[in-house]
């Protein structure tokens, strides 16, 4: 038997082929989401299990889309690629870390010198290690080990208004202060002096 | 979520309820995290601060530190400040919040329940800069 590829109707069958694997493979792919054996017992224990219209309805929508990919199957890919970009992107985003200190909220440039000048804590009854930043020495001491001294890096001070606090610093209700680490105009670190 | 444990205040001899959690700071700083012993206790310690004058100013003062390590290892002061038994708070800049006489209302969450009267004591640095007081009512 020899394949006619001048003839309409095997361009056809051949496109219509890709789909259908097209649709196989996104429908295998479905099938690693399905609620384990486990989450189903749990669901018919608390009466919320699958009832035979349920079953029906599945079958029918599941029908439905694989004629559609079938049919529209660059369309889908292209969706599903950009889907997939968007997830990838939204899921770099979540694990950006996110700071206090908004590009709005920076003052001025300093270096690390100038940093510790400005803060010697003093008490008078002692309680308090005599190094720049009293008992936030370490962590301040760790900040500048990771901050990396490249060209481009910048050493910003920033204060935040009483009231302006978002996102993990949500404990903090108080006006907040501390130096930040801007490369290319952007925040990267942050080490938080004062706060409340 | 349930009433919260407060830290507490020793403040001109009194031992007051605070109602503020100013080693917040400190420990988001040096990453230190404990564990709660209970849903009433979620941060997992109770400090007690206490005020101090020296020279005509009041600072602020950790003295005493219950924080659970683990369920059963509790840590003190000392362990997470080393080499001081009690510290000046100096990282602290906010408002303090110590309630006061009668239960007004009370709220199952957080700090949110109300007392006849709430002191503030404003802080600057672990200084004390301003102090105010307010009388509340019972909500009707």
């Amino acid at each position: 038997m020899s394949i006619h590829w001048n003839d309409w109707i095997t361009w056809l069958y051949a496109y219509l082929g890709v789909g259908l694997m097209t649709a196989l493979t996104f429908y295998g792919f479905s099938l690693k989401d399905r609620p384990t054996q486990f989450v189903k017992d749990m669901r018919s224990a608390l009466g919320l299990g699958k009832t035979l219209k349920d079953h029906l309805q599945d079958i029918f929508v599941y029908s439905i889309a694989m004629l559609v990919i079938c049919v529209g199957w660059p369309g889908f890919l292209v969706w599903a690629a950009l889907k997939k970009r968007e997830d990838r992107m939204r899921e770099l985003k979540e694990d950006e870390p996110t700071f206090i200190c908004k590009p709005e909220f920076l003052v001025r440039t300093v270096s690390p010198l100038e940093a510790e000048q400005a803060n010697h804590v003093h008490d008078p009854l002692g309680l308090v290690p005599k190094v720049p930043f009293g008992h936030l020495n370490g962590p301040w001491g760790r900040f500048l080990a990771e901050f990396g001294f490249e060209d481009g890096n910048e050493l910003w001070y920033f204060e935040v208004p009483k009231g302006e606090s978002s996102g993990e610093y949500d404990i903090f209700d108080g006006p907040i202060c501390g130096y930040a680490k801007v490369v290319k105009g952007k925040v990267c670190g942050e080490f938080i002096v004062e706060g409340g | 979520m349930t009433a919260q444990a407060s830290e507490r205040l020793i403040y001109g001899g009194k031992d007051i309820r605070l109602c503020s959690n100013p080693l917040s700071l400190y420990l988001k700083q040096t990453g230190i995290k404990f564990e709660s012993p209970s849903t009433a206790c979620w941060r997992g310690y109770i400090g007690t601060w206490e005020i101090i004058e020296s020279a005509g100013v009041e600072r602020l003062y950790l003295v005493e530190l219950s924080a659970h390590r683990s369920y059963e290892e509790i840590v003190g002061v000392s362990d997470i400040f080393p080499g001081f038994d009690r510290v000046f708070a100096h990282w602290f800049t906010g408002e303090l919040r110590c309630p006061q006489g009668a239960l007004l209302d009370y709220v199952h969450g957080g700090y949110s329940s109300t007392y006849e009267y709430d002191l503030f004591l404003e802080i600057k640095k672990g200084l004390v800069i301003n102090q105010r007081a307010v009388h509340n009512k019972a909500r009707s």
